[in-house]
């Protein structure tokens, strides 16, 4: 019985196609039969498994600058060979490696050819298709290339095989960022108070929940002068007309509304109320101002220390609100704020 | 048996292994009879109560009861001072945590009430002040993910005054459902136990050898949304208004010191459980429960709370803590910064938890604090509507015949007919009684 060796084409960059390290940085994008490389090395090892019948080479400048034809070659070469698996790398903390190595992932995948890479965890190319491609992680230089070599080819054979490919932490590649439910084989408490006993004795344990960091957003600029800015109210604390016209939801929302404050210098009791769910909102409803500061604002306009007020304000419930909702309020808001001539908000959250 | 020499707590389980009405109410050969009239006449000693509906709910039945409040398990004092639940509904504050006591084991009793525990002045608010476990299935997910699902439940439906105040209200009908507790665990008084433990007193009896660990058990109190200092909630020896860290030794809390809202789970708290044994076993000193407040208003206030638990748990020369929490929400800024000021301070964490629902870019905590570098996920937590695994429709309800169910972002609650299909499970898994996680993909 002859087992069907799987066919990869291979994408390696400059260093590792032996034609140069920086200098060769811009080494336009080629195509060759075969393996060139830690392609042989897959050859070698993984003979039973595996066999490298084309390598896609290019320069990590080049493929970043020149991307659009880079992505064109690429699907040029799968079309020519048509392999069962696309492999990508190593790319260690080669960050323009990387980012290359993620761009050919996602396209053999985009056209139905499974694919693998394989980088170092802090390697920017582990953000850009984070959640649409396999990533082993490596170690930071290439001392780990056994490894990672080793890694790639295990799940590469499953996602050939069309096989269910289970967590993360199981099958050896990056959390994606994606969290799916199911059952672990002891009840909470006890892998808690067993991870614990661990963490106390210096043994290493897994973490269930990998923390996240947020994204760092870089702040615009500071306002050189107020007084003749036209400043837009903004607030998350769910504050609606009276009765809540919209139906704004309590929380999460992902919907934001528009109100028109252009002839108010106070939010009134009794004409608005704070529909959030997350907050003790009886005082503000007695006093709106408090998540919208309006009266406030309107003496700072009067006084001339501000230009003008926005003539409407926009309001949002921010709890449990989805990320990716919340990233596309912004958006909306801001295009809304632009096209309005606002030049800063105030954004009161809760 | 004597084992009132050593210090601690012995407790003597009963089994229940069935449940039926009948004409007078006793308990003899593991069966527990249940007289409705004996318990109505119990029940209706507070004049504030109309009237109550009593109903028996067993694991297995197509079966959902709704609107509960509270879930107690039968347990009674014995010897050794105070009174089980001490605090609660005016009952003896005198510390516990010594002697013996009994507790009925597979049976809860359970009351079901509408009554909120606070009111907003919004009328379009859908805030409602209810527990996040307020409905239990005896059959299907719902039952295989909750210990409540496995256990007999003698449900009490009372209905209250309610032209009284809203603490009134809910204080009255807690009450009436502690009669019944101290009645039906009083059964037990005369009979030989099925099974017997010593708890003992860890401050007393540990190793110097050992590590100290501590639980940390995280609370919501309903002060903030209630303005009320005497809100219905989960009480610290009854207390539910917003106070400072409580050391609290872990006998205390199996004779049922913290409790109120869901007091079978503290009192069967499996992470409470699994660190006694670590400590008889002779692996760790389990040397203080520390509970703690959440959903303070402030800042300041949160950093105050975390900063003292630090430093006491630094002061008792632990070197580790087991986190736990019960809410949802701005609650979670109360566990990171306890955290954080933990781990600063050299005592390490492990937090349990339920997740975010991370399914469009956002982290799977709502404050996602670096030092949280261990944590034990119990599956989707408070924004239950991710959790794609439907309740399947049922035969009978005990309790409202109407649910009010958070259906996902940017839907208004809605209301469905009991019976039906819920679309996705309404269950956290606070203390890691089951299974249930999320995985990395």
């Amino acid at each position: 019985m002859t087992n069907k060796t799987i066919k990869v084409l291979h994408y390696i960059n400059q260093f590792f196609g032996g034609i140069g390290s920086e200098e060769a940085a811009n080494h336009p994008i080629e195509i060759r039969d075969g393996a060139v490389g830690p392609g042989l090395a897959l050859n070698k090892s993984f003979s039973n498994d595996i066999e490298v019948i084309g390598t896609i080479i290019a320069g990590d400048n080049y493929y970043n600058e020149e991307i659009d034809h880079s992505n064109k070659v690429v699907l040029e070469a799968l079309e020519k060979y048509k392999p069962d698996l696309l492999i990508a790398g190593p790319a260690f903390n080669a960050g323009r490696y990387g980012v290359a190595c993620s761009e050919v992932s996602f396209l053999a995948n985009s056209i139905g050819i499974p694919s693998v890479t394989s980088m170092f965890h802090e390697n920017p190319g582990t953000l850009t298709h984070r959640k649409d491609i396999y990533i082993i992680p490596s170690s930071e230089g290439v001392g780990g290339m056994s490894n990672a070599l080793n890694g790639i080819v295990k799940l590469g054979k499953k996602l050939y095989l069309k096989n269910e490919i289970g967590p993360a932490s199981e099958e050896g590649y990056l959390p994606r960022g994606i969290r799916k439910s199911g059952k672990r084989s002891a009840i909470g408490a006890d892998r808690a108070v067993e991870m614990l006993i661990s963490k106390v004795n210096n043994i290493p344990y897994e973490t269930e929940l990998p923390i996240e960091l947020p994204e760092k957003i870089i702040p615009a600029p500071p306002m050189k002068t107020l007084s003749s800015s036209k400043i837009g109210l903004v607030t998350s604390g769910g504050l609606v007309p009276m009765g809540n016209p919209d139906k704004l939801a309590g929380g999460p929302s992902q919907s934001w509304f528009k109100y028109d404050i252009s002839k108010l210098n106070s939010m009134n009791e009794g004409e608005w109320e704070s529909v959030h769910v997350g907050f003790f909102t009886d005082i503000t409803n007695k006093n709106p101002n408090y998540i919208l500061p309006l009266n406030i604002v309107r003496e700072f306009e009067k006084n001339g220390e501000i230009g003008s007020i926005h003539s409407e304000y926009f309001s949002t419930s921010g709890r449990g609100t989805p990320v990716a909702d919340s990233k596309r309020m912004g958006r909306e808001m801001a295009h809304d704020l632009k096209s309005a001539n606002v030049d800063a908000v105030i954004m009161v959250a809760t | 048996m004597n084992n009132t020499e050593k210090s601690g707590l012995l407790i003597r389980t009963f089994l229940v292994k069935d449940i039926l009405l009948s004409n007078k109410t006793s308990y003899s050969d593991n069966l527990l009879k249940i007289s409705k009239k004996q318990i109505v006449e119990i029940i209706k000693q507070d004049s504030r109560i109309n009237g109550v509906k009593v109903d028996i709910a067993k694991p297995g039945e197509s079966t959902r009861i709704t609107a509960i409040k509270d879930v107690i398990e039968p347990r009674i004092k014995i010897d050794g001072p105070g009174q089980v639940y001490p605090g609660i509904d005016n009952r003896d504050i005198t510390t516990v945590g010594n002697g013996i006591t009994n507790r009925m084991s597979g049976i809860g009793i359970t009351l079901i009430s509408p009554v909120k525990s606070f009111e907003l002045s919004s009328p379009a608010s859908s805030a409602g002040g209810g527990s996040a476990n307020n409905l239990i299935d005896m059959s299907g997910p719902g039952a295989e993910y909750s210990p409540y699902g496995k256990i007999k439940h003698l449900c009490l439906w009372i209905d209250v005054d309610n032209s009284l105040h809203l603490d009134d209200q809910n204080w009255a009908i807690h009450s009436a459902v502690m009669r019944v507790n101290d009645y039906i665990a009083s059964l037990t008084k005369k009979i030989i136990p099925d099974e017997e433990q010593f708890f003992p007193d860890t401050s007393k009896n540990y190793d110097l050898n050992n590590e100290n660990i501590a639980y940390i058990a995280c609370m919501n109190s309903p002060q903030h949304y209630s303005n009320s200092l005497t809100a219905y909630g989960v009480g610290i020896y009854g207390v539910t208004m917003q106070t400072t860290p409580w050391v609290l030794k872990p006998t205390e809390i199996l004779d049922g010191a913290i409790s109120g809202a869901y007091s079978w789970e503290m009192v069967n708290n499996p992470i409470l459980l699994n660190l006694f044994e670590k400590h008889i076993e002779g692996k760790i000193n389990f040397k203080c429960v520390i509970a703690i407040r959440s959903r303070w208003s402030l800042q300041s206030e949160k950093n105050l709370t975390a900063n003292q638990t630090s430093r006491i748990l630094r002061d008792l020369n632990c070197k580790g803590a087991i986190v736990s929490w019960d809410a949802g929400g701005n609650d979670f800024v109360e566990v990171s910064t306890t955290i954080k000021s933990c781990e600063n301070a050299g005592i390490k964490t492990v937090l349990i938890t339920g997740e975010e629902h991370s399914d469009s870019d956002g982290p799977g905590l709502l404050d996602p604090v670096e030092e949280i570098s261990a944590i034990v996920s119990t599956g989707v937590g408070s924004n239950m509507w991710y959790e794609k695994i439907a309740m399947p429709p049922v035969k009978k309800v005990i309790g409202p015949k109407n649910l009010q169910i958070n259906s996902g972002p940017d839907s208004p609650l809605i209301n469905i007919p009991a019976k039906e299909e819920i679309p996705s499970l309404q269950l956290e898994d606070h203390f890691g009684f089951s299974y249930r996680s999320c995985f990395g993909f």
